[in-house]
């Protein structure tokens, strides 16, 4: 498989403090990739230098082959990178539908309509209301912020956390909404905690410590990995 | 029909037909109105017309786009000095006033494009626009203020220094009569109503949404994939040129202008205006700015000295009590009342 998203020795640093080291990372085309690791190990400073919300100190990015590391954050979007927050940024004020035509751009494309279309249903998520977005119950806020990010019609999506604060029922139909997307060919990034939740979805999981990335490998792999245990136990 | 639904879109009050017919029915009252008042009443009237424009661009550029201007009343400055200049220059001429009209829009916008492109482009921060467009309008009331000696002049028109630019041609259609009491006022009423509907018309499209979508979070429209850069220069100069039309209205009803109309006092009154009405309500800007104006008017041809005074406490008061503006919250009141429009 060919590589979609490609990072080359990417810095950054506030203040002398180092937030990312020399992030490689290469990932595949419809490929599903978790990224995880301790609070402060730099999983959203990436993503957000990956969406030019913060600019890199050095280093480069690549999609889809093309060096995107000096475009704007509109450009980066109309070329496929999508990213659903982790704090919830839908627009509040505005309904679920206006949410949702926002995110299309005006135009309508039949695949990504008809992918979302599937995910709505299997989320039994009514997408033309006209609720106003700061009313929907948390899960369905986490929902309409992926189903936003597909219908911009990204190929790739970064989700940051988006079974945070979901039940255990929830997080299994994010996961299932997660492996739709990869059916129809999108590549997904997300960052998580839950691992039950990572259990299902991820093949290959990240582990980023201190703004660097620590190990790389399958689930299982990670799990039976000292070093990792003791990061994450603080040995 | 579609265009009536898309009238009735949902982001202005009124959404419904019945809540639609009492803004018809507001319109109609404006055009039925000189029936009960004199040539000379409705003249002064018109006054509180030609202000409207000025009212729905900081509207547009506050209320709906979350970007706070003080800049208005410099386009609107702008738009009647030019007027006053071209059209002074060329009195006699067959269709000069309206040459006049089209330079004046004209160079408003300019001036805005060129303001914006520094504001947007350079991606200052939200804040700060406020203060630099505020500067801009005193920078030009400064510069006008100085061009008193008959060296400040082009053509045959003087800019005339603080006295201001006088004898502006008034409003005429090629080889008809000047424009005076009921004609003006029709011609201010017609030109206000075209402005409001197709406004209106604009802020409930689907390009209303992504405007009203950069107030509600700008950096989320962008990685949406909007180049919000060019979105809030083209709303900028749109809201300049609502502005620089209340401009020529002014200088078409009193024959001159005064760089006290680009000052600081000035500079706050769309700005209450907006903020009274309820900013991101176009028809409660409407309504507020005629009936604020009128009563600034009325105050002040009452040999009134503290009619700035009794505005400024009365915009407090409103702004303390009516959150969200005193049109909007008196119209959410009845409607909730009487059960008869959805929220807005």
């Amino acid at each position: 498989m060919e590589t979609i998203l490609r990072t080359h020795n990417l810095n950054k640093n506030f203040g002398g403090v180092p937030a990312l080291v020399d992030v490689n990372l290469a990932i595949k085309q419809n490929e599903i990739r978790c990224l995880i690791g301790p609070n402060g190990a730099g999983k959203s400073t990436l993503f957000k230098v990956l969406c030019c919300l913060i600019k890199p100190d050095s280093g480069t990015i690549e999609l889809n082959g093309e060096d995107i590391t000096r475009i704007s954050p509109s450009a980066r979007a109309r070329r496929g990178l999508g990213l659903a927050f982790q704090t919830i940024s839908a627009y509040g004020q505005l309904s679920v539908k206006e949410n949702l035509l926002i995110a299309s751009r005006m135009h309508s494309l039949t695949q990504t309509n008809e992918l979302v279309e599937e995910i709505a249903d299997q989320l039994d998520f009514d997408m033309n209301r006209s609720t106003s977005a700061s009313e929907l119950p948390h899960h369905e806020l986490q929902w309409l912020e992926i189903l936003m990010v597909i219908k911009n019609g990204a190929t790739v999506g970064l989700l940051d956390e988006p079974t945070a604060g979901l039940a255990e029922r929830e997080t299994e139909m994010t996961a299932n909404t997660i492996k739709i997307c990869q059916q129809h060919g999108l590549t997904i990034l997300v960052v998580e905690h839950d691992l039950k939740f990572i259990k299902q979805i991820a093949e290959t999981v990240t582990v980023m410590q201190q703004g660097g990335v620590f190990f790389e490998g399958s689930l299982q792999a990670v799990l039976d990995n000292e070093d990792v245990k003791n990061i994450y136990l603080g040995r | 029909m579609n265009l009536l639904k898309l009238f009735l879109g949902p982001r202005d009050l009124g959404q419904t037909k019945a809540s639609g017919l009492v803004i018809a029915a507001f319109v109609l009252f404006l055009f039925a109105l000189p029936a009960l008042i004199s040539d000379y009443e409705a003249m002064n009237f018109a006054y509180f017309l030609a202000n409207v424009p000025l009212g729905l661009s900081m509207a547009l550029i506050w209320g709906y786009c979350g970007v706070l201007s003080f800049g208005q009343v410099a386009f609107f400055g702008i738009a009647g000095y030019f007027y006053g200049m071209v059209a002074g220059n060329m009195v006699g001429i067959p269709g000069s006033e309206i040459i006049g009209v089209f330079t004046a829009v004209g160079m408003s916008v300019f001036v805005s494009a060129i303001l914006a492109y520094f504001l947007f482009f350079a991606r200052v921060e939200n804040w700060i626009i406020p203060v630099i467009t505020l500067v801009f309008t005193l920078l030009l009331e400064t510069f006008l203020a100085q061009t008193a000696g008959y060296q400040w002049r082009v053509g045959t028109v003087l800019l005339g220094g603080y006295n201001g630019m006088t004898g502006i041609p008034s409003m005429r259609f090629f080889s008809g009569d000047p424009l005076y009491g009921y004609s003006f006022y029709y011609y201010a009423l017609g030109f206000v109503t075209i402005l409001f509907v197709g406004l209106r018309l604009f802020i409930n499209s689907k390009y209303g949404l992504v405007v009203v979508a950069m107030r509600e979070d700008l950096q989320r429209t962008e990685l949406l994939g909007y180049d919000v850069r060019v979105w809030q220069f083209g709303v900028f100069l749109l809201a300049a040129a609502l502005a620089s039309f209340s401009g020529i209205l002014y200088v078409q009803w009193g024959n001159y202008i005064t760089p006290t109309q680009l000052g600081l006092v000035a500079a706050a009154q769309p700005v209450i205006w907006a903020a009274i009405g309820g900013r991101s309500s176009l028809f409660a800007v409407f309504v507020a700015t005629v009936l604020m104006t009128w009563f600034a008017f009325t105050l002040s041809t009452q040999g009134n000295q503290l009619s700035l005074v009794f505005i400024g406490a009365a915009t407090v008061v409103a702004i303390m009590l009516f959150k969200d503006g005193v049109v909007v919250s008196i119209w959410k009141k009845v409607s909730a009342l009487i059960g008869a429009d959805r929220k807005t």
